[in-house]
Parts: C-alpha cells; sequence; structure tokens
C-alpha cells in the first residue's frame, strides 16, 4: 500500500514539474496547449474510492493553476475528469471484468484498451477546459480547434510516457 | 429523513462533484475580480523561486540574442540620457549598480520649491517567468514589496506598455500582462489627442484593440498609439504600438482600432515598474470627490 502511495507521490511531483517546466512553454500559434497532467488521475489505482479520486483531482488541478495563474480553471477540468473515470473505466471494461492484479497501464492492459481509455479521457478533460477558459460560446470554431489540435498531441504525448515509464512489478 | 439520507448516500460522488465544481467556479469568478485572493498566486516564495531556478538554467541559451537586444537599448538609453540632461532631468547614479534611477526634478521654478521627491522611479526587473498564448497572461519578475513595489503600479519595457502589476510578494511580483482579456488601459492617438480603451479579445498576442474613438476621428494606418496619462498608472506618451486595421462598426458610433503592440511579449526579458510617487495623493483625492 505505502508502495502505492509513495510511487504516485513521485508521479505527482514528476508531472507537475514537467507540465510547468516544459510544456507550459510549448506553443504553436496559440493554437496548441498540450497537457500531460491529467494522466496522473488516469493512472491511479482502480480500487480507488470515486470520492478520494474527486478530492485528489481537485487538489493536484488547483496546483496546476497556482502555477499557472488561472485559480480554478484546471481545477473544474480535473474535478471533472476524476468524476467521470470510473464510469470511463466500466465503458471500457476488458471482457469478463477487471481483475485484482489489473492497474490502468499499458503494460498490463494493453495497446488498446490503453488508447480508447486516455483518448476519451483527454477529450473530455480538454473539452471542460479549453470552454472553461474562454468563459463563452461565443468563439465556437477556434476553441474547437484549439481543443482538437491540444488534444492530438495531448494524447500522443500521454501514450509516450506509457512506452517510456513501464513500472516494474 | 431516512429516505433523503439514503438518498445523499447513493449519489454522494454526484453531490461532492457539484459540490467541488462549485468551488471552482467560485475562485474562477473572483480570480477575474481585480483584488483577488492574494494568497495563491505564482507571486508565492515557492512556486516563485521554482520558476527563479529554470530562468537561471535557461538564461545561458540566449545570451547572445540578449548582448545585442542590451547594446541597442544600452545606445537608445545613452540617447535618452543626453536628452534628459537639457531637460533638467537628473541621473541618480551607485557606484556598484550604475544608473538606477531617473528622477524627474521637474522645473523647480515653476512648481513648488520645496518640492524634492521625485515625481517618477523606475524600478529595474527581470522578467522569471511569462505566458503569452494563453487568454490571461501575466509575467513574474523579480522584484517585490522589499524593493519599494506595490499593486497596480505600472510596467513598463524597452519598447512600450508592458501591464500593471498585480500581486507583490517580499521577492517577487506578478504582471497583469496587456495581453489578459480583463486588462484595460486608457491610451490615445497621438496626432490628435483622441483617447480610448486599450483592450485585447485574446485572438494574437501582437494585436490589441482601441475602442471608444468617436466615427469622426480620422485615424490612419501607421498612427501612433501612446498611454494616455490620464490613469496615473504610466506616465504620458509612452508607446503602446501602432494602428494595423480600422473597423466601423455598423449601428454603433464607435470604430474599433487594431493596434500593433510595440512589445514583443514573447521577447519580454527586462522590464522597468513606473513608481509614480503621487498616486495614493491622487487616488485618494479622487475617492474624496466621488464621495461627495
Amino acid at each position: 500500500m505505502n508502495k502505492v502511495v509513495l510511487a504516485n507521490a513521485l508521479r505527482f511531483l514528476g508531472l507537475l514539474l514537467l507540465q510547468v517546466l516544459i510544456l507550459d512553454e510549448i506553443e504553436l500559434h496559440g493554437f496548441v496547449n498540450p497537457y500531460i497532467y491529467p494522466l496522473f488521475i488516469l493512472l491511479l489505482p482502480l480500487e480507488i474510492p470515486h470520492w478520494l479520486l474527486m478530492v485528489i483531482g481537485f487538489v493536484f488541478g488547483l496546483i496546476i493553476d497556482i502555477y499557472a495563474n488561472t485559480l480554478g480553471f484546471h481545477a473544474s477540468a480535473t474535478v471533472w475528469l476524476a468524476f467521470v473515470r470510473p464510469y470511463l473505466l466500466s465503458f471500457n471494461q476488458p471482457r469478463g471484468g477487471y481483475e485484482p492484479e489489473h492497474r490502468p497501464v499499458m503494460s498490463i492492459m494493453g495497446f488498446r484498451w490503453t488508447i480508447l481509455y486516455v483518448s476519451i479521457a483527454i477529450l473530455l478533460h480538454h473539452l471542460i477546459l479549453f470552454f472553461v477558459e474562454v468563459s463563452s460560446f461565443s468563439d465556437f470554431p477556434s476553441t474547437f480547434i484549439k481543443i482538437f489540435l491540444s488534444t492530438g498531441i495531448s494524447i500522443m504525448m500521454v501514450m509516450l510516457y506509457q512506452f517510456v515509464f513501464v513500472p516494474r512489478n | 429523513m431516512r429516505n433523503l439520507i439514503l438518498f445523499f448516500t447513493r449519489y454522494h460522488a454526484f453531490f461532492l462533484f457539484l459540490f467541488l465544481e462549485t468551488v471552482c467556479v467560485v475562485l474562477i469568478i473572483q480570480n477575474n475580480h481585480f483584488q483577488r485572493t492574494k494568497f495563491m498566486s505564482s507571486a508565492g516564495e515557492v512556486t516563485s523561486g521554482v520558476f527563479g531556478v529554470r530562468s537561471a538554467v535557461t538564461d545561458y541559451f540566449g545570451l547572445r540574442d540578449k548582448n545585442a537586444d542590451l547594446a541597442e537599448q544600452n545606445a537608445t538609453l545613452l540617447t535618452q540620457l543626453n536628452l534628459l540632461q537639457q531637460n533638467n532631468l537628473v541621473a541618480v547614479v551607485d557606484s556598484s549598480r550604475g544608473v538606477v534611477d531617473l528622477i524627474n526634478k521637474v522645473d523647480t521654478s515653476v512648481v513648488d520649491s520645496n518640492r524634492v521627491a521625485p515625481l517618477y522611479r523606475f524600478h529595474k526587473a527581470k522578467v522569471v517567468n511569462k505566458s503569452v498564448t494563453r487568454l490571461r497572461n501575466y509575467l513574474t519578475i523579480d522584484k517585490g514589496s522589499n524593493d519599494g513595489l506595490r499593486p497596480e503600479m505600472g510596467v513598463v519595457g524597452p519598447h512600450g506598455i508592458i501591464g500593471i502589476i498585480d500581486h507583490v510578494s517580499a521577492n517577487y511580483a506578478t504582471i497583469l500582462s496587456l495581453l489578459h482579456k480583463e486588462t484595460q488601459l486608457s491610451a490615445k492617438i497621438q496626432k490628435n489627442n483622441y483617447f480610448g480603451s486599450l483592450i485585447w479579445n485574446g485572438k494574437d498576442e501582437h494585436i490589441a484593440q482601441l475602442k471608444d474613438i468617436p466615427n469622426n476621428v480620422t485615424v490612419e494606418k501607421g498612427d501612433m498609439i501612446v498611454s494616455s496619462g490620464y490613469s496615473s498608472l504610466f506616465v504620458e506618451g509612452i508607446p503602446v504600438g501602432t494602428v494595423e486595421n480600422i473597423h466601423l462598426q455598423p449601428g454603433n458610433n464607435f470604430q474599433l482600432i487594431d493596434v500593433r503592440l510595440s512589445t514583443i511579449f514573447r521577447k519580454v526579458d527586462y522590464v522597468y515598474v513606473i513608481d509614480f510617487t503621487d498616486q495614493s495623493e491622487i487616488k485618494a483625492l479622487e475617492s474624496q470627490t466621488q464621495n461627495e
């Protein structure tokens, strides 16, 4: 149990620094703002209680917000992601359900399961984040282009992370 | 009652979700307000510390460009110094740090001869963090209340206006950039002194919008837009940009002018904070007048 907490705490810190120090600097014509930090919520253990998931999501999002000077924006998106994760997991359930040794990582669940899980989750997260950021539906087309381009790049980075950091058992 | 409790425990996740999202919305709304919750921003010592370390590393990568830029700034400053000396302005020189302050002595024969305090002081600061691609962009600088900075001071760069100080901690301060959806600034057309509000619509980091200029005022592409000096944040006449495009809005008595900003925010390294010593006096006077 302690090992799990420690691993997640390290990932928390690692993803935070990666996001704040490197990815927040990436920008292509103002249209692509990739975000890798939602991966932290996606990789939390399957058996985590729903309420705890949301509280962790809230705190994590708030910390990202403090660095980005956008109090509330990222937190609202991460809380939303934490809220939908259990539904997403049951929607994406492997045949025969989840086993006790299952963890939401690619090395265990396989590529197809992971890409579906990651893609839907990142898209849902970005949808909320970008629409909350513009706070209106007035500039629909440009917001949509932003969402789809950023979602594409974010998914690629999250998958790359899964290839590079293969957890040992 | 039992049913109600059952109902809440059955859907506790959904209610927690609603609660947390409400907190987020409250934070966002408060955050947009100019006087925000003071304790959570990147002016915090820990957060700024992280950016300070990054800045220390990444500074090495652009040294060549920065040297060129600084040399150019030096040249401009020398010219200005020359000009200032002719105009009764004095530079305060610290033997170890070079020029630290420019003091506007004001023509003492005209104004109160007892006045020794300068009208404006410029504090040099280094940008340790910034964003340009968001809808609400900020800069963080390495000077804070220890250096005499306060919220709502104007900030200029070598090429023009940068923004307004938002939060101040002991050693750092955050600046509400011109590139921020809620920033508003009084600016005027240099050639005819008509003034309006400068805003930013969040689309292009090089283009801001000047509104409230009446339709009958002729504006041409390339006209200089400068600060109006009505806000007590900025000295009058600091460059903002040049007119890029003019939109006549149907059914509206005011035209909307696209302004190409003279500052390229992506490249800003050093800024100058304007300490307008009479700001509090003017503010107090104005609020008194409004209260009557």
